[in-house]
């Protein structure tokens, strides 16, 4: 068995061997939770009764190693997971960016401050830095971080009149500069909301890489948000604080540069604002004493407007002047200030996080190093190769890496510099990215793993990372083998919530599908309560993927039986999922019970607060019943009972259905309503398709679970009619005939085994990073009539899947060819 | 009832090619060492099929009709040869969707699986990047506009370049990666020699302690590694020769949907142009992936292309055309 490592778990190797607390790169498997402490933090036994989570938006900057660097996704296999290494492939491309993030990691200064390990591989005693908020401690709450994106709402309509620049090569100006830490924008931040900047004394201070860029009004400026205007970035924007002082200007002054350092470039968006219009004109004022001013009407019907100056050669630009005295509203509104620096030593390392911004660090517990620094390279890098590799190495292993040292050194480099190649060669070699179980010739044609492949083994199906120092010490005994040993180890593993927060970011992510939840895009006309905020910006996918993580993640710490997964008395629900659903008054009955007023003072970020709410009855309840998978096995207009009978075959029951051999097209409504399909609802349009024969057998199978959810609507919410049509959510399961959600889940219990065994297979399958084949049958029967005997535990489940004949052997066929 | 056969479907899927005149010439060439100038070879895919009604001619020969999804290719009637009637066969036990672009360029018979079910195998592009792809520091170039974060699907729905079964290529898709990997001098410190002859060396040995399967797997390391060593030494010649390159490094994806795609053909022209590589495949959106995108200028709100492919009604099919005519617009 070989099998590459996913991207996630590369990053969270690497991350873990050189024991960091954040992540390598920014990757889009890695879920948006803005909070986590309520999982990291619950006691061995029980997630309470209320908690607080929240999702960042996707694609938001987070505190990662290599802000700039990263790899390409992989793609999950036919009716699997990510992690199955028959899917995984190897490319020159990929081999390339392997050698340039491998560079990367090796020369990162950060890396040799924060990772104990490499600082011990360089011979280096390791002390923990200084926290960053120690070292800004002066100015850490002024200080807003350079963000990238200017203006990524994407909604600015015209520019002014004689800009140097048009948006999109400023952008990419701008982009550049960032990247090398002397440009950026300005973007208010959510957090500084209703501050007040003062006239003259105050300042708003931006980081960017290389230098510090000062922003002074020299009126009372405001930050604040407009619900009649459409921001560029955020929901926040800039504004003058005394209503109708629309003339004012900002001096810009750029510290920790050079003399002659100071604004370049410059770009800035004026924002339109309903029923206001007028002209209003900015004057960039620059250091040789010229003046540039452009104008625009601002006009509702026309949108939001970009203004830009160029410096002329030589000199920069000292201040922008406002005026918006012809304009109709009280209020110029500002946003995004891009600007690009010069004379400002360029800096690739990106300006530190702030610490409001690093709640979504993944951190876990640095490892203790295990690298002596005091002994001689060879030792200390046999000692790296180990951690690297996961096992015991040769000599001969060892001498070739030193070599690879000496041979740098001969060429004129340092030794820390030689050693960095040396790492590079370590985190590009196959025996870091793969995972290994070589053929033995002294083996049967099936043989058991050693300690060390078992270490593993165990360490990507609970942590998708590489084995800790304890695991690997207990394989280098010769112990993990014992099931005593195993059962304890596992125990520990799912303790330790730093990491095994994977099985339900990873896992359960991908068996449920929720990895495809932000693709889905409900009709804005048909379902207005999905959008919120100006714009609609804000959505509801990230409280629908936070209830099914929350339930599993319930599962795991509370060693419930898994049958709570699709059949449970609770649910977790905020206010917008409670008002989605129409259990308010649940929602209610319970926070009162939690001894909260009606009027709680914590209704502004209410949808952070999360309720463990019984449920009145058994139409919710479970992951088939949740919001995101109803929503995520929807059309933008309408339901999709194929689609949701599919999912549940393929999710619940791990039974897919064969692919359709035919193509079909589900006739719509015409617009004019002009044919009889108008009166139909998709039920009905589902029978027509079924009663062909070609499509009948496929459809008798998928139909019903499908048809059972047709009571939720294409972003689950109740419903009782379908158009004009009332639902009709019966059909036959289990030789039992139902009526709806509830009823359904009645007829599924008759045979709760066959939810069990198809939960049994996808966590096998994940853990094995194989399909299950028919040889793993009797094992995976095993597991589950073991588990029945105290009703289907997880930790009996996980713990059987360990155990199992499967997990700790592996094929040793050599086969044929040369 | 509406049923179409997959097959008729899929040959529309398949039909994407669009091969530049005189065809049966440059097939005839395609040893790329008979003409003076070396021969070229573009692969460009694009989903879910089209509207026949506005994407086919109504007249073959030289006097072809230019139907109205085929627009953007006025200037160019006259250097094009439009193939039709390339037909391929369905296979049931997989999905239709992940049988048309991962079997577009296939040497595998339909009903040859050698990769679990589908019909997988060695593509036309990668055929001829072994036979003409040696003297060009890219043996071949594969790039695509499927700028999707989330891997919701598989990767038969997203690769149509393949070296072998099963064995997809990866593809770029982001443009300035591409133009650093076309123009960039290779980084010595980044690929540098000794580390590749180390990671090498480890491959080998790790190689000979596996079973013949694993073996198999692994090879697509080493290969990888064989040919980054020689992209070395040739990219180091040709930028010698070229010296700087044609144009601004781009800054990433441009966010407009037809900025994009242009500038994926662009890079592959200059590729070609330059004798970088003479094989390119570009996948102009993926298969099915089900998820609304943009077309700027075209629609004013997100579309979704596959969900379009199945619906009735003359708005969609309008629709389709729009969308047949805006991938018109990556032209070479």
């Amino acid at each position: 068995m070989l099998r590459r490592l996913t991207r996630l778990e590369y990053n969270n190797t690497v991350r873990d061997l050189f024991g960091l607390k954040y992540d390598i790169f920014m990757f889009p498997e890695r879920l948006p939770v803005a909070n986590k402490q309520y999982f990291l933090e619950s006691s061995d036994t029980n997630l309470g009764d209320w908690l607080q989570t929240s999702m960042r938006e996707y694609g938001q900057r987070y505190d990662v190693l290599l802000p700039l660097q990263g790899l390409p996704g992989d793609n999950r296999a036919e009716y699997g997971f990510a992690n199955r290494g028959d899917s995984l492939n190897f490319s020159p491309l990929l081999f390339e960016k392997y050698l340039e993030l491998a560079h990367a990691i090796a020369h990162s200064e950060r890396l040799e401050r924060d990772s104990p390990v490499m600082a011990n591989l360089l011979g280096k005693t390791w002390a923990p830095p200084a926290s960053l908020a120690t070292r800004n401690a002066d100015d850490a709450t002024s200080t807003v971080s350079v963000a990238l994106k200017f203006a990524p709402n994407d909604n600015i309509a015209r520019q002014a009149e004689g800009n140097d620049t048009w948006k999109g090569a400023f952008v990419t100006e701008l982009t550049e500069a960032f990247e090398h830490g002397s440009g950026g924008t300005f973007d208010v931040p959510a957090s500084q909301n209703n501050q007040t900047i003062a006239g003259k004394g105050g300042l708003i201070r931006v980081a960017v890489g290389g230098a510090t860029l000062t922003i002074n009004p020299n009126v009372d400026l405001w930050l604040a948000a407009f619900a009649t205007a459409q921001e560029t970035s955020g929901d926040h924007l800039l504004t003058n604080k005394i209503k109708g002082e629309k003339t004012f200007e900002l001096t810009f002054k750029v510290e920790d540069g050079g003399d002659d350092a100071g604004v370049e470039h410059l770009g800035v968006c004026v924002l339109a604002r309903k029923d206001q219009r007028g002209l209003v004109t900015l004057t960039a004022v620059l250091s040789d004493g010229n003046e540039t001013s452009r104008q625009a009407e601002i006009d509702p019907d026309q949108g939001n407007v970009f203004f830009s100056f160029v410096a002329s050669p030589g000199a920069v630009i000292r201040k922008l002047r406002v005026d918006g005295s012809q304009f109709s509203g009280d209020y110029v509104l500002l946003d995004d200030i891009g600007f690009i620096l010069s004379g400002v030593e360029g800096n690739r390392e990106l300006p530190p996080v702030p610490e409001d911004k690093r709640e979504n660090i993944v951190s876990p517990e640095p490892v203790a190093s295990s690298i002596d620094p005091s002994l001689p390279l060879s030792g200390r890098l046999a000692q790296f190769l180990r951690l690297a590799y996961r096992r015991e190495v040769s000599e001969p292993e060892v001498a070739t890496t030193v070599a690879l040292v000496r041979q740098s050194v001969d060429a004129g480099a340092s030794e820390p510099d030689a050693v960095r190649v040396a790492v590079q060669s370590v985190l590009s070699s196959p025996e870091f990215l793969f995972l290994s179980e070589p053929f033995d010739p002294k083996g049967g044609s099936v043989r058991p793993l050693d300690d060390f492949e078992l270490a593993s083994r165990l360490s990507y199906f609970l942590w998708s990372s590489m084995p800790d120092n304890e695991l690997l010490a207990i394989a280098a005994r010769g112990e993990l083998a014992n099931p005593e040993t195993l059962g304890q180890q596992i125990g520990r593993m799912l303790r330790d919530r730093r990491r095994s927060r994977e099985l339900s970011e990873s896992f359960a992510v991908q068996w449920l599908k929720l990895d495809q939840l932000y693709s889905s895009k409900p009709d804005r006309q048909l379902f207005k309560e999905f959008y919120s905020g100006p714009q609609g910006k804000s959505t509801l996918h990230g409280a629908m993927l936070t209830e099914p993580l929350l339930l599993f993640e319930t599962v795991l710490v509370e060693d419930r039986s898994v049958l709570d997964l699709c059949d449970p008395e609770f649910t977790w629900l905020n206010v917008q999922l409670a008002e989605l659903y129409g259990l308010r008054e649940s929602l209610q009955q319970t926070r009162t019970a939690a001894g909260e007023s009606e009027n709680s003072a914590h209704d502004k970020d209410a949808g952070r607060d999360w309720y463990r709410v019984p449920l009145p009855d058994r139409n919710r309840g479970g992951v088939m019943t949740m919001a995101g998978p109803l929503m995520l096995t929807s059309l933008p207009l309408r339901t999709s009972p194929v689609k949701r009978g599919a999912w549940l075959l393929e999710t619940v029951f791990n039974r897919p259905p064969a692919e359709p051999k035919v193509a079909f097209v589900l006739e719509e409504n015409k617009p004019d309503g002009g044919n009889d399909l108008e009166q139909m609802s998709v039920r009905q349009r589902f029978e027509k398709h079924r009663s062909d024969a070609n499509c009948y057998s496929c459809h008798s199978r998928i139909d019903p679970p499908g048809f059972s959810l047709e009571s939720f609507d294409a972003i689950g919410k109740l419903r009782t009619h379908d158009g004009t049509q009332p639902v009709d959510a019966s059909g036959v399961w289990n030789d039992t005939t139902f009526s709806g959600s509830a009823e359904f889940k009645a007829a599924l219990r008759k045979r709760e085994q066959e939810f069990v065994r198809g939960f049994v297979e996808h966590l096998m399958s994940y853990a094995l990073g194989r399909p299950i084949e028919h040889f793993d049958m009797p094992a995976v029967t095993k597991i589950v009539d073991d588990a029945s005997t105290d009703g289907y535990r997880l930790s009996h489940i996980i713990e059987g899947i360990v155990l199992s004949y499967p997990f700790r052997h592996t094929r040793n066929v050599k086969g044929e060819g040369p | 009832m509406n049923i179409v056969r997959y097959d008729r479907r899929t040959f529309l899927r398949s039909a994407a090619g669009v091969l530049a005149l005189p065809w049966l010439e440059s097939l005839c060439r395609a040893d790329g060492n008979s003409g003076s100038s070396p021969r070229r070879f573009a692969f460009i895919y694009t989903p879910n099929g089209y509207n026949q009604q506005t994407f086919l001619p109504q007249m073959t020969g030289r006097d072809w009709d230019l139907p109205p999804a085929l627009e953007p290719l006025t200037n160019l009637r006259d250097r094009v040869s439009l193939v039709t009637g390339l037909d391929r066969e369905f296979v049931p036990g997989t999905g239709v969707h992940a049988q048309c672009g991962s079997c577009w360029l296939t040497s595998s018979a339909p009903q040859e699986t050698l990769d679990g079910g589908f019909p997988t195998n060695i593509t036309l592009d990668q055929h001829i990047a072994r036979k003409i792809g040696a003297e060009t520091p890219l043996p071949s170039l594969e790039l695509s506009c499927n700028d999707f974060t989330n891997s919701k699907e598989t990767k038969y729905f997203e690769s149509i370049s393949w070296y072998g079964p099963g064995h997809a290529a990866k593809t770029e898709k982001n443009p300035r990666e591409v133009f650093q990997r076309l123009f960039g001098r290779p980084d010595g410190d980044v690929l540098n020699r000794s580390v590749l002859d180390k990671v090498h060396a480890d491959a080998k040995r790790l190689a000979a302690t596996l079973a013949t399967d694993d073996r198999e797997k692994l090879n697509e390391y080493l290969d990888s590694v064989r040919q980054t060593e020689r992209r070395i030494q040739l990219a180091e010649q040709a930028a010698a020769r070229i010296g700087q390159p044609p144009f601004p490094e781009p800054s990433g994806i441009p966010e407009p949907r037809g900025e994009y795609l242009r500038l994926m053909g662009e890079l592959i022209v200059h590729a070609f142009r330059l004798d970088l590589t003479r094989v390119a495949t570009l996948v102009v959106d993926p298969e099915r992936w089900d998820s609304p995108r943009m077309f700027h200028g075209v629609f004013d709100s997100p579309q979704n292309h596959h969900v379009l492919t199945h619906t009735k009604g003359d708005e969609a099919k309008a629709k389709i055309t729009e969308i047949d005519r805006f991938s018109g617009a990556v032209r070479l």
